[in-house]
């Protein structure tokens, strides 16, 4: 049921997102740093609400003034502060919302992930009251109509000894000491709302809270040119003693007033709590089981972190040893939060499949998909593949994993494959033992589409490990040229036989081995 | 020249983000309360009498009581809920009862209601009952009233003046 509604979602989402991969590149694809753009435009809202705040007066008869005078009188900095400070926030939200979005489609909500995604229900609406509480601070007629609105959806709560709405009655009843708390409460709560984002993120390892700098440049670019072509400006000065007609609303905030003035208070607080509770239980709708976590073979840790080091969820810790064994720290995994991707086996010195033992004993492995079968996949694999192929054919297996390209219906004469649970599983010894044996002549790795690792990290760890920046790094002995990569998601099928026919031809140019040493 | 696609592509993507967010930070135009109408607004936060009147407590039981904690008299808190019948130009449009405020139900009941009516004069006529309805109405108020396009009538209760009031 789940899967029929983001399948389909998710291929849309796939579609869109490569066309942003053309002139963005994947490193700079905005739609893969979504999280990271909501939290530059945090600060973005927070540095240029100092600078309105300096210039701005914390009364009932001085704010509106201030506000006017700070957007016309020095229109060179302060309107462009004014209007980074609104179209931030409003880009907040539809960044917010669209990464919300996708972490739904791509199903990265579940499972070890539930608590990143129940933590930012709150996140939505600490968001939103941020946000309203800036408009109520200008004190124009949106302002009045926000304001009142919103204490009258307050007052149905029956919270208050007296309703809130009181204060709003006539001109007189608004005091400069409410206005006071609105001011506190618009500092408060956005403050909230950062030690929010920050529990948000607290469970994942190396969480990505800066976009790329050429992204966050382009991004500032924008907001300064909508700044300048058009500045945010207020509406006419609220007066208590009339009702506001017009308003131009600022919909990604102020979406649900109107429906409040069509339905009433008592069905938008149903709609607001009903649709906040489905959210957040929406990881359990229903739970993502992950097969059994990792295990740590004590006799063959030797505690050299690198599991720790490259765990995307953190599940790995290195704690005191004491087995008497001569390292002074052993690898521990937390099972509530490992996700079996196999990343930890894939970095493990001892993860070789040059032994002749028939079980292969590692530091860190996957009861379900242990070292042992991935050698016994990858040899059964090869087993598949002619001695000789007509035409010279170059001979290629292929690694896979299972939330990238679909690697299940590519094999063909001189195409073998074999899959994993995440590419960051796979030692890069696996390709020496392939190549150094002659067992084929190419090796190609494919997985999510860069940046986009359904394990957060497979794909980078890989990259860096074949390039020789991170242990355990492919050896020098290997013929580079011999091993390709093809980054792509589930519906990047054409992609990758158009890689494996590029690769083909250039495995034939390459001198064979023989050649080579003559 | 891919380079400059790729500049140009970028340029594209952001300024369909801008339009979006330059365009929906202010428009369409919404129209909360429909031009030529007036707002009369019933703010009312008024305590009903107590259920049950005080009596004085005996003097054998005051006895057994610390003499600082002492009291003349014995008074239940518990309070009627109020209600408030409005009327605009004959037609009634409000008629509720409040529970009291607060856990022993001995605060106040409040009321907020509004209630849009075209520009022009109006009758307007309200009562408030303390208690039983069957007691009669404890407080009147009728006046007529001019009210121009946009204007914001108030009806309260003054508690110092105890009577109801329009502004």
């Amino acid at each position: 049921m789940l899967k029929n509604i983001q399948l389909p979602l998710q291929a849309v989402l796939l579609k869109f997102e490569g066309w942003f991969d053309n002139p963005f590149g994947p490193e700079w694809n905005p739609l893969r740093h979504l999280g990271a753009l909501s939290f530059f435009f945090f600060w973005v809202v927070a540095v240029s609400g100092v600078y309105v705040y300096i210039f701005f007066e914390t009364s009932v008869s001085g704010a509106f003034q201030s506000v006017e005078s700070l957007t016309h009188d020095q229109p060179y900095i302060g309107g462009i502060m004014r209007s980074f400070h609104r179209y931030a926030s409003d880009a907040m939200v539809v960044t917010t919302f669209i990464h919300l979005a996708r972490e739904f489609v791509m199903d990265r909500y579940r499972g070890v992930r539930w608590f990143t995604w129940f933590t930012g229900v709150p996140i939505i609406w600490l968001l939103y009251a941020s946000g309203i509480g800036g408009y109520w601070l200008v004190w124009d007629e949106l302002a009045q109509y926000l304001m009142i609105a919103s204490a009258e959806w307050l007052d149905w709560l029956s919270i208050f000894g007296e309703p809130l709405a009181n204060n709003f009655l006539t001109p007189e009843a608004f005091k400069d000491r409410m206005f006071s708390l609105l001011l506190f409460l618009h500092i408060a709560i956005p403050l909230f709302l950062l030690i929010a984002c920050f529990i948000h993120v607290v469970k994942i390892s190396r969480p990505r809270i800066n976009p790329p700098k050429g992204l966050a440049i382009g991004t500032l670019i924008m907001l300064t040119v909508l700044s300048l072509v058009k500045p945010a400006v207020s509406h006419g000065p609220a007066n208590l003693d009339k009702v506001v007609v017009n308003v131009e609303l600022d919909w990604f905030y102020a979406i649900a007033y109107p429906l409040f003035d069509m339905w009433g208070a008592g069905a938008l607080w149903l709609i607001a709590l009903t649709l906040s509770i489905f959210i957040a239980c929406l990881p359990w709708m229903p739970k993502l089981t992950f097969q059994e976590a990792a295990e740590v073979d004590n006799l063959n840790c030797n505690g050299c972190s690198r599991c720790y080091a490259d765990c995307p969820f953190g599940a790995v810790t290195m704690q005191p040893r004491t087995d008497g064994r001569p390292y002074p720290r052993i690898a521990q995994v937390d099972p509530d939060i490992c996700t079996s991707c196999g990343i930890c086996v894939g970095s493990c010195p001892t993860a070789t499949p040059f032994r002749s033992q028939e079980m292969l004993i590692t530091g860190i492995d996957l009861p379900h998909f242990r070292l042992t079968k991935l050698r016994a996949d990858t040899d059964a694999s090869l087993d598949r593949l002619p001695d000789v192929l007509p035409e010279g054919a170059p001979r290629i297996i292929i690694y896979g994993c299972d939330h990238g390209i679909d690697v299940d219906k590519i094999e063909s004469a001189n195409v073998v494959v074999t899959s994993l649970p995440c590419i960051g599983m796979l030692p890069p010894s696996f390709i020496d033992y392939i190549l150094m044996k002659e067992k084929a002549d190419g090796v190609l790795l494919t997985g999510c589409r860069e940046g986009d690792c359904y394990h957060r990290f497979g794909i980078h760890w890989t990259e860096q490990r074949l390039s020789g920046e991170r242990d355990p790094y492919l050896r020098k002995r290997v013929p580079k040229e011999r091993v390709w990569t093809c980054w792509g998601a589930v519906t990047d099928n054409a992609k990758l036989k158009q890689q494996i026919d590029d690769f083909s031809t250039h495995l034939k140019n390459l001198p064979t081995s023989q050649e080579a040493a003559e | 020249m891919k380079r400059i696609l790729n500049i140009l592509g970028q340029g594209l993507a952001y300024l369909a983000f801008a339009l979006v967010i330059g365009y929906f930070s202010s428009q369409p135009t919404y129209h909360p309360f429909e031009a030529g109408q007036a707002l009369v607004k019933l703010s009312i936060s008024h305590a009903g009498q107590r259920k049950q009147a005080c009596t004085e407590r005996a003097v054998d039981h005051q006895r057994n009581i610390p003499t600082t904690a002492r009291k003349l008299m014995d008074c239940p808190r518990e309070r009627h809920p109020v209600t408030i019948k409005l009327m605009i130009d004959g037609k009634a449009v409000f008629d509720a009862t409040s529970k009291p405020s607060g856990l022993s139900n001995d605060g106040r009941s409040l009321f907020y209601h509004r209630f849009p009516v075209k520009s022009g004069t109006h009758e307007i006529k309200v009562q408030l009952f303390e208690a039983e309805i069957s007691q009669g109405a404890h407080y009147k108020f009728a006046q007529n009233i001019e009210l121009k396009a946009g204007d914001i009538a108030v009806v309260g209760f003054n508690p110092t003046a105890k009577a109801i009031f329009f502004k």
